[in-house]
């Protein structure tokens, strides 16, 4: 599909901010491509305009002559690596993040499943090894966060030889036990395959 | 973030992880510091129950420095001093 390059113009003099970044944005929301020209008499919109570009994205130029700046904004069209990014498989295999104090571990872990909760694009698996299987059992400190990514789509594996090794097999709180072999494949098929150990 | 809730940063990672102790009743869930709160240590506590009455004494009575923010519709105002 070929995309339509805009050109639009925004006269934002006597302007204050966040007036003209809000206008801005709105004109570059609606274009798939194209560029916004403003027009403002004031050096803290021309400030503030770069950052939001640079924030976003956007290529941004200005230009001053007198009292008045231009400043130019361009949104370019976005490559498909930008657009899609690709849901890694995620192996944790430990209880906690990181070495050093165990009480930082076992906090960075719950601060780091958490967040996977909240931000895009999700991992397609989560697997867990070793003593990772702690976290999907009973007892669980971010039991609740898993079980939001289990509801979210996100498939959830425990290894099934190390749930049986620490003997929590009947323990299992979320999602499904998988083996090796399974764990193997995912690992080898991932374009993007995270290690938290 | 989308439900409403309480959020509370600190400036001490050490100061997060007490917290997370003493209100253990609200049932904190330990997550990064949000992206839009720009102070903070790292750690944040996210409290999705609880009266904001209840919570102000909790956290009054542990004595632990922190800020508390109360999240509804994905924006943050500071409730406590």
């Amino acid at each position: 599909m070929m995309l339509m390059e805009e050109r639009r113009e925004l006269n934002a003099v006597g302007w204050e901010c966040p007036k003209p970044i809000i206008e801005a944005k709105k004109i570059l929301d609606d274009m798939a491509v194209g560029e916004v020209v403003i027009t403002t008499d004031s050096a803290v919109v021309v400030h503030n305009l770069q950052s939001f570009a640079q924030e976003k994205g956007f290529y941004c130029e200005f230009s001053a002559e007198g009292n008045m700046y231009r400043v130019s904004l361009q949104k370019q069209a976005m490559t498909k690596a930008e657009t899609v990014a690709i849901a890694p498989v995620i192996v944790i295999s430990s209880q906690q993040f990181g070495r050093g104090s165990e009480e930082l571990a076992a906090n960075l872990m719950k601060s780091y499943i958490y967040a996977l909760t909240e931000v895009s694009p999700q991992p397609e698996t989560v697997i867990f090894i070793n003593s990772g299987i702690f976290l999907t059992c009973q007892d669980s400190p971010v039991l609740d966060s898993l079980l939001l990514l289990a509801a979210q789509g996100v498939q959830i594996y425990s290894c099934g030889a190390c749930l049986n090794f620490y003997d929590r097999t009947a323990q299992l709180a979320v999602g499904n036990i998988g083996n090796m072999y399974q764990f193997v494949e995912k690992m080898n098929q991932a374009a993007n395959c995270i290690e938290i150990q | 973030m989308n439900k409403d809730c309480f959020v509370l940063t600190f400036d001490s990672t050490h100061q997060a992880i007490a917290m997370e102790k003493r209100l253990r009743d609200f049932q904190p869930v330990m997550m990064p510091t949000p992206r839009q709160l720009s102070s903070g240590c790292g750690f944040a506590l996210k409290i999705s129950q609880g009266e904001e009455q209840a919570l102000a004494v909790a956290v009054a009575a542990s004595a632990i420095d922190c800020r508390c923010y109360r999240v509804a519709a994905g924006r943050y105002r500071e409730i406590l001093p």
